[in-house]
């Protein structure tokens, strides 16, 4: 065995140590059950945003819906005043 | 669970279900808890910023969308810019020496064995802690989390290659590092 291959096999050796020694120490770890248990229920508490967005959503639309109307209303109650009048004027007789 | 039961899920969640969203929490909350742990090395900060990780991914889920990235590489990477901003914002704040850290437990040690592993386990971590960000990510995914090259470099964002040559060079660095401070055998 040459010098090279010693060293590659002293580096090999020295990785591997390494690696055991880290695979011992870097371990998962058990989070608190308090803390599991608080985030859990706060994550169910919090308004899930895309369920606002939906909320949002519908609540836009609505409001578009009853702007639409009350136009069509207005204008019409317009229109129904403008030929009352006019008619009215017809009506009465000049002197 | 199956790629397919994950998606399903994940369609509900993003479309406001809290009980879908409520399965993925229970699936990530230690993986993320962990990652989070090992890259602050202190417990409350890790509770901190692993709760803001999930109102993060709760107040997204809707435009998360499958670009072959698993939903999981995406939770890491919420927590990866998280833990990037605690680490700049405590660089302008005063550290909290080790000594306050409270001891935690190892899943299925006895408590005297955590003990036994504390110091060892601070020391190794000091070591870490020194490494590049993306080189911590590596051993922790690696370690702790015991992932493939080809998942790691999921989350990471990089070839399966590169991160199995960042492995090497990351091993190295350690075990130079090791070899410079009297610590660890």
């Amino acid at each position: 065995m040459n010098i090279k291959e010693q060293f590659v096999n002293v580096s090999r050796d020295q990785m591997g140590k390494l690696e055991t020694k880290l695979n011992g120490l870097l371990k998962p770890i058990a989070p608190r059950q308090e803390f599991v248990s608080t985030l859990r229920d706060r994550i169910h508490v919090t308004q899930n945003p895309a369920l606002i967005d939906r909320f949002t959503n519908i609540q836009f639309i609505l409001m578009m819906v009853l702007g639409v109307i009350s136009g069509v209303v207005l204008v019409s109650m317009g229109a129904r005043v403008l030929v009352n009048l006019l008619s009215f004027k017809k009506k009465t007789p000049s002197f | 669970m199956p790629d397919s039961d994950e998606n399903e899920i994940l369609a509900k969640a993003s479309q406001g279900d809290r009980d879908a969203f409520g399965y993925l929490y229970e699936r990530y909350v230690e993986r993320i808890f962990n990652y989070v742990y090992y890259r602050t090395g202190n417990v409350h900060d890790a509770e901190d910023i692993t709760a803001r990780v999930f109102y993060r991914a709760l107040h997204h889920i809707h435009n998360y969308r499958d670009r072959g990235v698993p939903f999981s590489a995406w939770l890491y990477r919420i927590a990866h810019n998280l833990v990037a901003n605690w680490h700049r914002d405590r660089s302008r704040k005063q550290e909290i020496p080790l000594t306050e850290v409270p001891t935690i437990r190892y899943k299925g040690d006895a408590p005297e064995q955590t003990l036994l592993y504390s110091e060892e386990r601070e020391n190794l971590l000091h070591l870490i802690h020194k490494l590049s960000p993306d080189r911590q990510n590596l051993l922790i995914l690696k370690f702790v989390e015991h992932m493939s090259n080809a998942e790691i470099g999921q989350i990471l964002g990089r070839s399966e290659g590169a991160v199995k040559s960042l492995y090497h060079r990351t091993l190295l660095s350690l075990r130079d590092e090791i070899g410079e401070e009297p610590v660890v055998e």
